[in-house]
């Protein structure tokens, strides 16, 4: 009787799926649960690397889903800097799993959203996305308003998308000690006072990083029953770790629970995938050729693979994916501009 | 006895929106008419896009010569803004419509909310695009005239212009939100020397249409949402001449003083409540 690994194909042996091939020939990492087609609404959030995601679905002529749009006027470098068209909506990056079951929570009335603000320097700061606008709001008010109007877009986004992609970045987070809700970032690094009796360190466990998972893709398929959940976790290392461990060794661990807890729910749900592109970039046979040289950002070659790979495995599984026409935009037409601009003109001078 | 005091030089150019400021002046709509010598100068259609800005002037190429001429009547080949005390930009290709609209729409929403910092960005970031408000931006830099500016109006009432485009919530825009607009966008233009004349608000309907009591004659049969009749083309004009008189009388008292040009006046008829 042959033992069990006679009969396994190439790919499940390192030598011959890894070893033996220049890294640009590794391929076939993901056997896709689901096809990922043009006409597909696809959400993204989460950390950085979502953005990449994100970018790549829109190059490549997929229907990423832009549930909060900007306004007709910003040049692109507004856009950026402002944050529209990052991700499916203006959250900024959501790093952990707890902070994505807290903004679904709030978008769908589930719990209340804290009406703290951070203040600085005359400016009005939101805890829970402190970038989204360079020097801050200037009131209070707008704070909130500018917040609901993101909640709703997460509204929109999960009820309306055939698939949401998200990304997870990091366990560890800085939570409010009286109310448990969790920032974004760490007071007082972007904006906001740190105050030690106000604010705590937590770095979750696999446990509640895959309670605060699977809490939150039950709450969107609630939602919406038809949506697919496809996970990445994201390959940029911590920039700083408040765990006490070596910087090396804490990005370590948070990825290595964050891959688990993928693992873990893929394997318990149909409608739950994993893409492997922290495999790609991180991966010691790619020899992190795909970093800045700072070895925390990831180079467009990298996410150029990194797609390569999501599309031919794709197209692996399911065949080549149909073309489509230019996606429908939405910019106003002048009705009836210039349509007898001559007339008019030799009607006053002409005479 | 002192002599009658010189009239104000005053250049409107512009496209085919200018036709309702030339009737405006023909009917002898306009109440300060003695007060200033106006003169035309532009191009309809393709022949607009023939016009370039070279070393702070605006020069016909071959192709829209003919245009310029008929249109000026005076034989002026070249719009040097030196050779006015001001110059007036009429519609020049830039839509209002298409950026108030989805922009008003958005707003119009229950959730319709865009802090201020966005919304600035977002006027200057449309406003700063258009090739004949960079020309007017040039004219302002060149210190010798006034500059004004003013866009195309919105489209006239009843042609489905916002149900047409997907803006529907739009219609629903009120003058404060409107006002928000405006406020930012004179303010970016009068950063630029240039002072922005808005549609008058008395000419605004149905949140972002322009009254058809503004539209030309048999607007509906000539399919025409565009051009406007010499009612709207005199309030125009003399928006931008209660500054420019103004102006002319202050740089009379201050003749001496090089920096006259560097702020250019506020429209009264904005209201920024």
């Amino acid at each position: 009787m042959p033992n069990p690994y006679q009969n396994l194909p190439e790919s499940a042996f390192w030598k011959s799926a890894v070893a033996a091939r220049p890294p640009f020939d590794i391929t076939g990492l993901w056997d896709p649960k689901f096809r990922v087609k043009r006409n597909h609404k696809i959400a993204t959030a989460g950390s950085c690397f979502a953005q990449h995601i994100g970018n790549a679905l829109q190059d490549r002529g997929f229907n990423w889903y832009d549930a909060e749009t900007a306004p007709v006027g910003l040049t692109p470098d507004s856009r950026a800097a402002y944050n529209y068209g990052i991700f499916s909506f203006r959250t900024g990056n959501i790093y952990t799993t707890t902070a994505l079951r807290q903004w679904v929570e709030w978008a769908f009335g589930i719990k209340k959203p804290p009406r703290e603000v951070w203040q600085q320097d005359g400016r009005f700061y939101d805890p829970f996305r402190p970038m989204i606008e360079p020097d801050g709001f200037a009131s209070v008010k707008d704070v909130l308003a500018s917040r609901q109007v993101t909640l709703e877009a997460i509204k929109r986004a999960v009820q309306d998308v055939d698939i949401f992609v998200f990304t997870m970045g990091l366990t560890e987070a800085w939570v409010n000690r009286a109310d448990g809700h969790e920032y974004a970032m760490c007071p007082g690094t972007v904006a906001g006072e740190f105050d030690a009796k106000a604010h705590q360190f937590v770095n979750r466990d696999f446990d509640r990083v895959r309670e605060d998972l699977r809490k939150a893709i039950s709450i969107m398929r609630g939602q919406n029953p038809k949506l697919r959940v496809l996970l990445t976790v994201s390959p940029v290392p911590l920039t700083a770790s408040a765990s006490g461990q070596h910087v090396l060794t804490a990005t370590t661990q948070s990825k290595a629970v964050l891959r688990a807890v993928a693992a873990d729910c893929v394997a318990k749900s149909k409608f739950v995938d994993y893409f492997p592109s922290y495999e790609i970039i991180t991966g010691a046979p790619f020899r992190s050729m795909f970093y800045a040289p700072n070895l925390r950002q990831v180079q467009p070659q990298g996410v150029s693979m990194v797609m390569d790979s999501f599309f031919a495995d794709q197209t692996a599984k399911f065949g080549p994916l149909k073309s489509m026409g230019a996606p429908r935009t939405a910019t106003p037409k002048n009705p009836g501009h210039d349509v007898r601009c001559e007339e008019e003109m030799l009607n006053a001078f002409a005479s | 006895m002192p002599l009658p005091a010189k009239p104000l030089r005053l250049c409107v150019f512009g496209d085919s929106h200018i036709g309702c400021i030339k009737q405006a002046v023909t009917a002898g709509m306009v109440k300060d008419s003695k007060k200033v010598d106006v003169e035309f100068w532009g191009a309809d259609g393709p022949q607009f896009r023939g016009l370039d800005l070279v070393d702070q002037t605006l020069v016909p190429r071959r192709g829209a010569k003919a245009k310029v001429e008929l249109v000026n009547g005076r034989g002026r080949a070249v719009l040097d803004p030196k050779d006015f005390d001001a110059v007036l930009f009429v519609g020049v290709r830039i839509r209002t419509f298409e950026f108030f609209a989805p922009n008003l729409h958005l707003l119009g929403q229950p959730d319709g909310f865009l802090s201020d910092a966005v919304l600035f960005r977002a006027c200057q970031g449309w406003l700063t695009r258009h090739r004949f408000y960079r020309a007017a931006k040039a004219f302002a830099e060149s210190q010798s005239a006034q500059i004004f500016l003013t866009p195309c109006s919105f489209p006239t009432e009843g042609f489905r212009a916002l149900q047409t485009a997907g803006f529907d919530l739009a219609a629903k825009a009120t003058k404060k939100t409107r006002d928000r607009f405006w406020h930012h966008l004179t303010g970016i233009a009068a950063k630029d020397g240039i002072t922005l004349i808005p549609q008058p608000e008395k000419s605004v309907v149905g949140g972002c249409t322009t009254g058809a009591a503004f539209a030309i004659e048999d607007a509906v049969k000539l399919n025409d949402p565009v051009h406007r009749n010499p009612v709207y083309g005199a309030e125009i004009l003399q928006a931008a001449l209660d500054i420019a008189l103004k102006g002319a009388k202050s740089r009379k008292s201050a003749a001496s003083d090089p920096k006259a040009h560097a702020k250019p006046a506020q429209p009264a008829e904005v209201s920024l409540g």
